[in-house]
């Protein structure tokens, strides 16, 4: 057995502790490892997993059979909590051969049960490391229930009593934690509607898990004038009666964070009246007065969130993400752009203006996911899997020259839009709404993404007049592709604020050189990074 | 949904299971009790993934893990206490003998001479062996059973018993954060004694 070096040894017991917390191991990054102890680990993962399938519950001392009843195939055994909807038992799913969470509607809820079930419908749809994995939901003897994996450890609201605020570092990594869980709600068009922290577990292992979806909905469907969730994590636009929306997520999770930081709240009030005035009049207490010794980089991004207009907030989940991270290593290629544009609005708009814009030119572009289902807007960081197909919908009050590239960042820099053969051809006309990349013989195209690579850069250019020299520039580059609906490429969306930085160098080669030319008219662009999901 | 945790609120309160054992060495009958409350589900538990199917009825499992528990209550004299977590790992070892000697005497059961030969197989897999591999289990259990009674416990507590770390952390007289790390080295023992004979 080859001799160990400290550094070696705490590799291994790291991973040891990953098995051992039943957190994946991503094997390939361990190649350097001593190969004996590495094939052991894996050994031992195996049977791990294999023991977790047919898991025993922890000793419980207590349970008393006078409450065991069954709902369905379940067997249920104890109660764990109770809510203003439901109450939370820990049962037994023979079929899974695992003790389950099962939430069961209160007959004096007030929610019809279709209405409770809506619930694990939504959640259902959300599959995430830090979101509750729902199992199933049903019906039995006029009863609904939902059951879920069942989470042990304990709510961050429990922690907080106990052992005050949490540290700084840790109020970062949870907050990291929760901004990729929102990011994997809100991507599915729903928001959450109830963060706080009586509602985020803390395993024993130290994994964050997002509970309670019972205030969540469809943000396109929301009703406005329904206020839900808990008043002091309430955004001010919600408090007065706008319907929720990720940025009201986002606003609550600031709330969180501040809360587990300082052990206070942003606003001191907790009567609606009073908050409500509160907010309207700015009397915010600010982080840094109340922990001065705490990372400014970290009380920046939760003093953001905080903001009274959604506008000012980070703009998504993952935005928020980017802010917490800490100081993020920079990418190696970095386009810096001329000095004379860097006092535009670069940082105002996702659109860019590179002339001064008359303000009669108002066009419009955003990117969708498209299914079976029908679409769904692509929001900031968007992830997106290989297979997924999307559309950029345009919109100009303005006849319009529009070029779509995208860049994997492996050296593959393809044309999107136009392309032969498909219709629209530019200038597309004015006043309509277009789905590109268009149609081929009467059908709707999409672009597929078929890349493996990591990310994609994606950029989209409009103008008022032809651009000859750039249509010469572009005419040898890869064309997205004859079959219907598939192009190469894989796209996650970030409408970066600062979309100045183009990495892909022929793309930025093109950028430039219609910034430097004269007589290329106005124009926009927008500039996306698109992270793939994880396989 | 919210839960709330059943674990960390209990594991100040319970009584370690040294202290049981020495209770119960002493005569304590109610302390028997308790041990026997506090193992049994864990071990029925365990045990249904440890026979083969045609021994897996619950009810022969839950009387097989009774009486094996009770016997071992009863030589609680010969059971030499390698300190703290060392009981569960002795209890899991006289179960698994018993499980073994269980599959033999089901084996030679008369009115199972007329069945289908495959249920009356002494070596048909147990659960677990047909989830990893009989011959991973096999190495598992030789490996495990060269570390020393300590380390043997916290693995079989974590891996095999799902037990969290405050729950072990209560059995073996220390704090989760220790134990998280005694169970990390443990398994890097493990693997050492694994890796050696994986080609």
């Amino acid at each position: 057995m080859p001799p160990q070096n400290s550094q070696d040894r705490q590799d291994l017991e790291q991973l040891a502790a990953r098995i051992a917390d039943e957190q994946p191991v991503d094997w390939r990054e361990l190649e350097k490892a001593d190969a004996g102890s590495l094939g052991g680990l894996r050994e031992i993962e195996q049977l791990a997993q294999g023991f977790r399938h047919l898991q025993v519950s922890a000793v419980a001392p207590k349970t008393p059979t006078s409450n065991r009843f069954c709902f369905g195939t379940l067997q249920v055994l104890e109660p764990l909590g109770s809510g203003a909807q439901g109450e939370v038992w820990r049962a037994y799913d023979p079929l899974l051969d695992l003790q389950v969470a099962l939430k069961l509607r209160k007959v004096e809820s007030g929610v019809l049960s279709n209405q409770f079930l809506d619930e694990g419908r939504r959640l259902a749809r959300v599959r995430q490391a830090n979101i509750v994995s729902v199992y199933g939901a049903a019906i039995h003897g006029g009863r609904a229930g939902i059951w879920s994996e069942l989470v042990r450890g304990s709510p961050l609201s429990s922690l907080l009593a106990e052992h005050g605020p949490f540290p700084a570092e840790e109020v970062r990594g949870i907050g990291l934690d929760l901004c990729h869980a929102l990011a994997a709600v809100h991507r599915h068009g729903l928001v959450h509607g109830d963060m706080k922290c009586e509602n985020v577990m803390r395993e024993v292992s130290g994994r964050i898990v997002l509970m309670d979806f019972g205030a969540a909905r469809e943000f396109e469907l929301a009703d406005p004038g329904v206020v839900t969730g808990t008043l002091r994590y309430l955004a001010p636009e919600v408090l007065r009666g706008e319907a929720p929306s990720p940025a009201s997520d986002i606003y609550a999770l600031g709330v969180l964070l501040f809360h587990l930081l300082s052990g206070e709240f942003p606003y001191a009030q907790s009567e609606f009246d009073a908050l409500l005035q509160a907010q309207a009049r700015g009397e915010r207490v600010r982080l840094r007065k109340l922990k001065p010794d705490a990372p400014r980089d970290l009380m920046r991004a939760i003093e953001t969130a905080l903001e009274s207009d959604p506008a000012r907030r980070h703009a998504t989940a993952l935005a928020f993400a980017t802010a917490l991270a800490p100081s993020p290593p920079r990418a190696a290629v970095r386009w810096v752009w001329p000095a004379a544009l860097i006092g535009a609005a670069l940082l105002a708009a996702s659109a860019v203006a590179w002339r001064s814009a008359a303000p009669v030119w108002q066009v419009q572009a955003n990117f969708q996911r498209v299914d079976a289902h029908g679409s769904t807007q692509l929001a900031d960081g968007s992830r997106i899997a290989v297979g997924d197909r999307l559309a950029l919908q345009f919109q100009s009050n303005q006849p319009v020259y529009v070029y779509v590239f995208d860049d994997d960042g492996t050296g593959n820099t393809g044309v999107l839009f136009p392309l032969n053969g498909v219709e629209p051809a530019n200038p597309l006309a004015a006043g309509a709404t277009f789905r590109l990349p268009g149609t081929r013989d009467g059908r709707a195209l999409t672009w597929q993404v078929s890349s493996a690579a990591e990310r994609e850069e994606f950029v989209v250019i409009a103008a008022t007049q032809p651009q000859a020299e750039l249509e010469q520039a572009i005419a040898g580059w890869q064309h997205a592709g004859t079959a219907t609906g598939a192009t190469r490429g894989a796209l996650g969306l970030a409408d970066a604020p600062e979309a100045a930085e183009v990495a892909s160098a022929p793309l930025r080669r093109v950028l430039d050189r219609l910034e430097r030319n004269a007589r290329a008219g106005e124009l926009r662009h927008w500039h996306y990074t698109f992270p793939h999901a994880e396989k | 949904m919210t839960q709330n945790s059943d674990h960390d609120g209990g594991v100040a309160t319970v009584e370690s299971t040294v202290a049981l054992i020495r209770r119960i060495r002493a005569g304590d009958a109610g302390a028997r009790e308790r041990l026997l409350r506090r193992f049994l589900p864990l071990l029925q538990r365990w045990a249904h993934g440890r026979l083969p199917r045609h021994v897996r009825d619950m009810q022969e499992t839950d009387d097989l893990v009774q009486v094996t528990l009770v016997k071992a209550l009863a030589q609680l004299d010969h059971f030499e206490s390698a300190g703290p977590g060392a009981f569960l790992a002795y209890l899991r070892q006289a179960l698994l003998n018993q499980v073994r000697d269980e599959i033999r005497r089901h084996a030679r059961r008369p009115e199972h001479s007329e069945m289908d030969v495959e249920i009356s197989d002494p070596d048909a897999p147990a659960l677990i062996e047909q989830i990893v591999g009989a011959e991973r289990v096999r190495a598992y259990e030789q490996a495990l059973g060269t570390l020393p009674k300590r380390q043997q416990g916290l693995i079989v507590m974590r891996v095999e018993f799902g037990m969290s770390y405050p729950e072990i952390a209560a059995e073996v007289d220390s704090t989760p954060d220790a134990v998280r790390v005694m169970v990390a080295r443990a398994i890097v023992q493990l693997s050492k004694l694994l890796g050696s004979e994986t080609p």
